[in-house]
């Protein structure tokens, strides 16, 4: 009796700690645009794999006001792919953004987003990403571009500029 | 830089013709004395679409076509190859402004977007506040040729806002070039028009890769 129900405690512990597995996602696929081949790329993760920030750029005197948004996506092997608005922003327009993207990745546990440009590793960086619970981890790749994020019925793009975007998302 | 000769006179006070009024039934107003610059030393929104339109387009360096996955890439090629011709002559910048470099800088400040959502900057070039009042100051960095009556609504107008940017950075070179003591790199000028050359900022490498890679594209 005693073995049987140990052996349903560690089924049921099996089953709790595949089904947390199972719950971090970490899936990318790129495409070709007219013009580069793998310059875009559909990322499916868990809403806690994403930090974001705005960052300031400290330039000099006359251009103070120079804000840029930045994501950072932790992927499933504990490496940090930064993310980045395509132009500089003013503090308010960035802020603006974050929080549009924040209220996605609170309601949301999984999202799905279009990034741009080529996917790169660069060894030379050392800059660390505090994830909280999911630790600390290194950004190694070269800084992509943010095109949209989208989860259920909610999406944020800024991909008005470009000539297209990731298969099943839309320009705006 | 430009013109080394006189580029003021001085107006001296004088009557004008006005429509008469209750206030005023002579319909005769004084003028104070006042600078007045002299033709060669400033554009003025006229000016400068009488130039665009004019231009002669044989033998002036074209930036690249090379599709750069942007809807309006090649729509402003035309303006920056005449407003990089034309500073290149006028200030006879050498190593000369290169047309890609415009594009790219362009590129990566708007994505040849007119009117980016941003309301500290403006326009295609993503010129800002500050940088319109010193390029119409006769007192400041800029005096050796300056713009005059451009307003903030103007730099919405690529036609306006290109020639600006192109002055703009014409003077960034010479002042990159100042600070490091020698000629600067493409990637230096647009670090300077970017506000970033001397800025020990851990990104400022993140804030040259979208020039770099449009620049890459059109060099191929």
């Amino acid at each position: 009796m005693a073995n049987s129900k140990n052996s349903i405690y560690v089924t049921l512990l099996i089953f709790f700690l595949s089904s947390c597995k199972m719950k971090t996602v970490f899936e990318i696929n790129s495409f070709d645009t007219k013009t580069s081949a793998d310059n875009l790329h559909v990322l499916t993760v868990t809403s806690t794999h994403v930090r974001q920030e705005c960052i300031f750029l400290n330039a000099e005197a006359e251009n103070k006001w120079r804000h840029q948004y930045i994501m950072y996506i932790l992927n499933g092997s504990g490496e940090v792919i930064p993310v980045m608005s395509s132009i500089h922003q003013e503090k308010s327009v960035c802020m603006e953004q974050l929080s549009k993207i924040e209220k996605i990745l609170n309601k949301n546990p999984k999202v799905e987003m279009c990034l741009r440009d080529s996917l790169k590793k660069d060894l030379t960086n050392t800059e660390m990403q505090d994830y909280g619970v999911l630790g600390k981890h290194r950004v190694v790749f070269e800084v992509l571009t943010f095109d949209s994020i989208c989860a259920s019925k909610d999406c944020y793009s800024v991909n008005d500029v470009w000539t297209e975007t990731c298969p099943g998302f839309k320009k705006n | 830089m430009a013109n080394k000769s006189k580029k003021v006179t001085v107006v001296r006070a004088h009557a004008r013709r006005v429509t008469s009024s209750s206030k005023n039934p002579r319909g005769v107003t004084i003028v104070d004395e006042h600078l007045r610059r002299l033709p060669g030393t400033y554009l003025d929104e006229l000016e400068i679409y009488k130039i665009t339109n004019g231009y002669n387009l044989k033998n002036i360096l074209r930036p690249s076509g090379q599709d750069l996955d942007f809807d309006d890439d090649n729509a402003y090629d035309e303006l920056i190859s005449i407003w990089t011709d034309y500073f290149n002559n006028l200030f006879k910048i050498k190593p000369k402004l290169d047309p890609d470099m415009i594009k790219a800088l362009i590129g990566s400040e708007s994505g040849f977007k007119v009117n980016p959502k941003n309301p500290m900057a403006i326009g295609i070039a993503q010129i800002t506040k500050e940088t319109l009042k010193i390029i119409q100051d006769p007192k400041g960095e800029t005096k050796d040729f300056i713009f005059n009556k451009i307003s903030q609504k103007d730099l919405k107008n690529p036609a306006l806002a290109i020639p600006i940017a192109i002055r703009w950075l014409a003077y960034k070179k010479v002042r990159a070039e100042s600070k490091l003591g020698r000629d600067a790199t493409h990637e230096e000028i647009i670090l300077e028009y970017k506000g970033l050359l001397k800025s020990k900022s851990d990104f400022k490498k993140s804030a040259l890769r979208k020039y770099r890679e449009l620049y890459g594209k059109l060099k191929k």
